[in-house]
C-alpha cells in the first residue's frame, strides 16, 4: 500500500486526514513541521507528502525546494487555507514544484481524487 | 496532408535582434516553430487571440505594459494559456510577480541554448519551469518579507492605510479598492504610496506577501471540511 506523509502542525487536520486516508487503505505517517518532514522522508521514503504551506520551523515552500535539490521522488500535494489573489501561496507552491495543490477547506472526494491522481495507478489501494 | 507535429509559438519582445536570434535558433529544431511575432504587449495579445499558440514567449519588459501585466491579462482570458517569461533580470520580486501572474516559467535570456530549448519544450508540454537558483531567490524574498514585517512596522500604518492592505493582498486594482472603501482613485494612490514608503517596499506583490505572511498561521491553515 502507498505510504503517505502528512506534514501539518494542526493536529485536528492531521487526524482527519489520517482517518480518511487509512479508511481507503493507505498507510499514513505524520510530521509537525518541514524539518521533521524531511527527516521522515529520509527515513521512510513515502510515496506522497500532503504538505501544509504554513508550517513552523521550516515552511512548505522551503521544504519543496529542499526536496527538489535532493531530487526526491516523493510526490507533493500542497495544501493551504485562504490563498490571497495578490499572494497565492498555492500558485507559488506549484511554481516551486508541488505536483498538486488543494485549497482548504476541501472535500473528502477532492482530496482522494488528487491523491489517486498523484500516485501511480499501480499503487492505488484495492477496493 | 502531413499532420502538424510541432509546437506553435508566439514571440513577444520589442528587440528585433532578440526575436531574430530566437527564431533562427528555433529553426534549427524540428519540433518548435515561431508562428508570429510582436513587439508590444497590445500587439502580442491580439496575435495570441488570433492564432492560439501552444506557447507564448514573453519579454518581461515591453514598451506599452510590463510583460507581467500582459501575462496576467492573457492568463485571465485563458487560464490554460502557457506563458514562458523571458528576462535579463533575476530580480526575485519580478519573478514572484510572474508566478502570481500565472507564467508557467521564467527564463533568463543569458541562459545556454540547451536550457532555452529544454524550457520551451517543458512549458509547451504543460510542465512548469523555474530555474532552481531563481526559486531560491524568490524564497529568500518571501521569507524576508515575512520576517521584515513586525507589529512595529504595521503600527506605523494609519488605520486608513491599514484598511487597504487586505484588499491589495486580494489582488484588487486601485479602482476596485476605491470602490470598496468609497474613496477616490487618487486617495487610494496616495495611501498606497504612504504604505509602500512606510513598509520600505516598491511593489503590490510585496505588500500582499507582507500582509499574507503577517497573518497568524492558524488563520491561514485552518479550515472547515466537508
Amino acid at each position: 500500500m502507498p505510504l503517505i506523509l502528512i506534514a501539518d502542525d494542526n493536529q485536528q487536520i492531521c487526524g482527519w486526514l489520517r482517518t480518511l486516508l487509512e479508511a481507503e487503505g493507505y498507510r499514513v505517517i505524520e510530521a509537525a513541521d518541514g524539518r521533521e518532514a524531511m527527516a521522515t522522508i529520509e527515513r521512510e521514503t513515502p510515496d506522497l507528502m500532503i504538505l501544509d504551506m504554513y508550517l513552523p520551523v521550516q515552511d512548505g515552500l522551503e521544504t519543496i525546494l529542499m526536496l527538489n535539490h535532493a531530487q526526491s521522488p516523493v510526490k507533493i500535494l500542497g495544501i493551504s487555507g485562504q490563498p490571497l489573489q495578490g499572494y497565492d501561496i498555492l500558485k507559488i507552491a506549484k511554481a516551486f514544484g508541488a505536483h498538486g495543490v488543494l485549497e482548504k477547506p476541501f472535500s473528502r472526494e477532492l482530496l482522494l481524487q488528487q491523491v489517486q491522481q498523484l500516485l501511480c495507478p499501480a499503487q492505488q489501494p484495492s477496493v | 496532408m502531413e499532420q502538424q507535429s510541432f509546437c506553435r509559438i508566439v514571440l513577444i519582445d520589442d528587440s528585433r535582434m532578440v526575436r531574430l536570434g530566437i527564431r533562427e535558433q528555433l529553426l534549427t529544431t524540428k519540433d518548435l516553430r515561431v508562428l508570429g511575432e510582436a513587439m508590444s504587449a497590445a500587439e502580442g495579445m491580439e496575435l495570441v487571440e488570433q492564432v492560439n499558440p501552444d506557447l507564448v514567449l514573453l519579454d518581461s519588459r515591453l514598451p506599452d505594459v510590463s510583460g507581467v501585466e500582459a501575462c496576467r491579462k492573457m492568463v485571465a482570458r485563458d487560464p490554460a494559456r502557457r506563458v514562458l517569461m523571458l528576462s535579463i533580470q533575476d530580480d526575485p520580486a519580478v519573478i514572484h510577480e510572474a508566478i502570481a501572474a500565472g507564467a508557467r516559467g521564467y527564463l533568463l535570456k543569458g541562459a545556454p541554448v540547451d536550457t532555452w530549448l529544454d524550457a520551451i519544450r517543458r512549458v509547451a508540454s504543460g510542465d512548469g519551469l523555474y530555474q532552481p537558483h531563481l526559486l531560491d531567490t524568490v524564497l529568500r524574498e518571501v521569507h524576508g518579507m515575512g520576517n521584515g514585517l513586525s507589529s512595529k512596522s504595521l503600527a506605523a500604518l494609519s488605520p486608513q492605510e491599514y484598511r487597504l492592505l487586505p484588499l491589495v493582498a486580494e489582488g484588487k486594482t486601485n479602482k476596485e479598492i476605491a470602490s470598496a472603501l468609497a474613496l477616490s482613485d487618487k486617495t487610494v494612490k496616495n495611501y498606497l504610496a504612504n504604505i509602500f514608503s512606510k513598509l520600505g517596499i516598491t511593489r503590490r506583490t510585496q505588500a500582499a506577501t507582507l500582509y499574507a505572511r503577517a497573518l497568524p498561521s492558524r488563520s491561514m491553515s485552518s479550515g472547515h471540511y466537508v
